[in-house]
């Protein structure tokens, strides 16, 4: 069912098999155009029109959108180089490991998920007891904290798993400095020793996690943490990422022994099945088999399989109620997963009320 | 009859009836091309629709479906907001949230939205916040500040002769090197508004026609829109390549003069002026070394609009006289 409401997504179309954009009118690409901007995907469809070598098969205004969006990917990719140039010298001396996550690790990584790819921060991680020293060395390199709420300051330092984000006024690119990949608060807690324990050095002379750990991070920041809302972009991350690192047998043989390791099959169990139901990635039979056992209930499969499907890119099946239904059952149940109860009916409240003195 | 796009060889070109237009704007939205941009532009407010007719009613539409730039849809968010207190809401299509304007504000909105549309997305021309006119193989781009008088400078100098290319959105083709005109309607502020009902009445018998209403108490103080002139509109799709780069300073106190700057101080005032050079990075850098070395700069300071085109018109025909505009040398 879900297969079908996803395959009449044109965007997910395209994405399976840029080709078509050889053959689309006028209207299909309008559509094309409008999800791939609400998606943040739109450079990633110029990539794939270069990296085919068909842009002169488009139409000319197609070409003409094309070059913009390239140019904007291209200065991302080389803000982003920039501000981890800056990091690097702010934090010369660091006797830890700075880790470079999501985008930027990518960036750094030189995978084939950063073609035409969008990024507006910067996120690193360092070991907790190295959290303080950080913020030290940031500010004195001109950082300044983004927010000056009491309340979003208490809460990032006491339950959060990063500091409250922080902008150099030169370039305005948020950085995020974490020391874990899960809030404190969270149900699951993995172990961060492991992770950055095997951590592996890159040219850049920042360090990134290894490759399994590299997808359990996006997979965790998708389906436990995140908003499953609008993450196409997060999807089709992982796509790219398991068809990249899946031609080293290695890696699948790692991949769910992993996840038991670190606590992180829930979220890798939705990963594996919803990448292969919407992007149709190729998941060995015995990685499906070894995860499946970890997957939820009947019950709560088949709501998840209703909802993810259907707000997962803007237009797909789910609309007007049944969409909000859905993407609210999925911001509620990613808070459930992130703290306590009690913590959960004390923050929700707090930001409930702040609506109404924040308002304009 | 406005030239067939370059964009779009195959598609046709509607001729609306006012009526027509007013159902396509009211409906599914009508397809206005605007230069080198094409956006279906849908409004549900009966007075926004009066003014963008006055305003855009001899642009080109098209008929059948084109690949577009943009779309741009303003309703009201419920039916209180349609109809008993009505504000104008405007979806860029972007992921972006506009505020709300009262529907009252009318073009205000629609212009805001299209100008975010350009300013946030356009990489694939250069932008300069500059007004850029051309006449007779002349490119003469003006950047400057907001406030400085630009907008009624390049309008004013569309009213005597010259092709609008834009009164802020100058864009810049880095293939070929030459501008490409945008001729949206002109936005006037304060003062200027008068200044320019004056000046389009000198040249008009209907002078009234050209302007939009008068809104007052927006956050820049009170606006007009213009329509540019027809011969520009009509010429939208004919590009000049750069060649006199010109700083006009408005200051009601001074005494008219051309003042001579380096090409340096040019080159920087043009980087400056310019929302997307650090995304473009390297090409851009190019484009603008070009243009520098192939234009004839100066200051200008002037009291008034008509101090300020007679000096814009000396300038030029001087380094025409000397065989200079549009050489290469220095």
């Amino acid at each position: 069912m879900a297969k079908a409401i996803t395959d009449k997504n044109i965007l997910i179309r395209v994405l399976k098999n840029p080709e078509l954009m050889t053959s689309l009118d006028a209207s299909e690409w309008n559509d094309l155009l409008r999800e791939a901007r609400i998606s943040n995907l739109a450079g990633r469809l110029a990539a794939d029109a270069e990296s085919l070598k068909m842009n002169d098969l488009l139409p000319a205004k197609v070409q003409n959108l094309f070059k913009s969006f390239t140019y904007n990917s291209l200065s991302s990719a080389r803000m982003i180089r920039w501000e981890m140039n800056r990091v690097m010298r702010a934090l010369k001396g660091s006797d830890e490991k700075v880790i470079l996550l999501k985008g930027a690790a990518y960036l750094d990584k030189e995978l084939s998920c950063t073609r035409g790819r969008i990024s507006v921060d910067l996120d690193i991680l360092v070991p907790k007891k190295r959290i303080d020293w950080v913020e030290e060395k940031f500010i004195a390199a001109g950082w300044q904290h983004q927010l000056d709420n009491d309340y979003d300051q208490k809460f990032y330092r006491e339950y959060a798993h990063e500091l409250p984000p922080m902008v150099h006024p030169d370039r305005r690119i948020s950085i995020d400095v974490h020391h874990s990949i899960l809030p404190v608060t969270s149900r699951v807690s993995p172990d961060m020793s492991k992770l950055i324990g095997d951590a592996v050095k890159s040219k850049s002379g920042f360090y990134t996690f290894s490759d399994v750990d590299i997808i359990l991070h996006s997979v965790v920041h998708q389906f436990q943490d995140g908003e499953v809302r609008s993450s196409l972009r997060n999807l089709l991350e992982q796509h790219d990422m398991l068809n990249e690192f899946g031609k080293n047998a290695d890696f699948w043989e790692k991949l769910v022994p992993r996840a038991v390791e670190l606590g992180l099959t829930r979220a890798l169990y939705y990963a594996l099945r919803y990448t292969h139901m919407i992007m149709g990635t190729e998941i060995p039979d015995h990685v499906l088999a070894d995860i499946r056992p970890f997957g939820p209930n009947l019950i709560v499969r088949g709501i998840m399989d209703w909802m993810v499907p259907g707000v997962i890119s803007p237009s797909f099946g789910a609309t007007g109620f049944a969409r909000w239904v859905a993407a609210n059952g999925l911001y509620i149940r990613s808070h459930w997963l992130r703290m306590p109860p009690l913590l959960l009916t004390r923050h929700l409240t707090i930001k409930f009320f702040r609506r109404f003195s924040m308002s304009g | 009859m406005p030239p067939t796009s370059l964009f779009h060889k195959t598609d046709t070109l509607i001729n609306f009836t006012d009526q027509q237009l007013d159902a396509r704007l009211a409906s599914r939205g009508a397809q206005l091309e605007i230069g080198p941009f094409t956006v279906n532009v849908a409004l549900k407010f009966k007075n926004i629709r009066d003014e963008f007719i006055r305003i855009y009613r001899d642009y080109p539409f098209y008929d059948n479906p084109v690949v577009l730039d943009n779309t741009i849809r303003i309703f009201g968010r419920n039916f209180y907001r349609q109809y008993i207190k009505p504000q104008a809401f405007v979806d860029v299509g972007m992921n972006s949230d506009f505020i709300p304007l009262p529907a009252s504000m009318g073009m205000v909105s629609l212009e805001m939205g299209l100008n975010w549309q350009v300013a946030s997305a356009c990489k694939q021309y250069l932008m300069f916040h500059a007004g850029v006119v051309a006449r007779d193989g002349v490119g003469l781009i003006m950047p400057a500040m907001s406030g400085s008088g630009k907008s009624t400078l390049a309008a004013g100098l569309s009213y005597r002769g010259w092709q609008l290319h834009s009164d802020e959105f100058g864009l810049l083709d880095m293939e070929s090197g030459e501008l490409v005109p945008y001729p949206r309607a002109v936005s006037l502020k304060n003062q200027s508004i008068a200044v320019m009902k004056d000046w389009v009445g000198q040249v008009s018998d209907n002078a009234h026609d050209h302007f939009t209403n008068e809104y007052h108490g927006t956050p820049k103080g009170t606006i007009c829109y213009l329509r540019p002139p027809k011969a520009s509109i009509e010429q939208m799709h004919k590009r000049t390549k750069p060649n006199v780069v010109i700083l006009p300073i408005y200051d009601a106190s001074a005494k008219p003069a051309i003042r001579p700057i380096t090409k340096t101080m040019a080159f920087f005032r043009m980087v400056m002026s310019s929302a997307n050079y650090g995304d473009i990075g390297e090409d851009a850098f190019r484009a603008i070394s070009d243009i520098i070395n192939a234009s004839d700069v100066c200051e200008i300071i002037y009291p008034s609009l008509e101090d300020a085109v007679s000096l814009v018109e000396e300038f030029v025909a001087n380094k025409a006289g000397d065989g200079k505009a549009g050489g290469d040398h220095g």
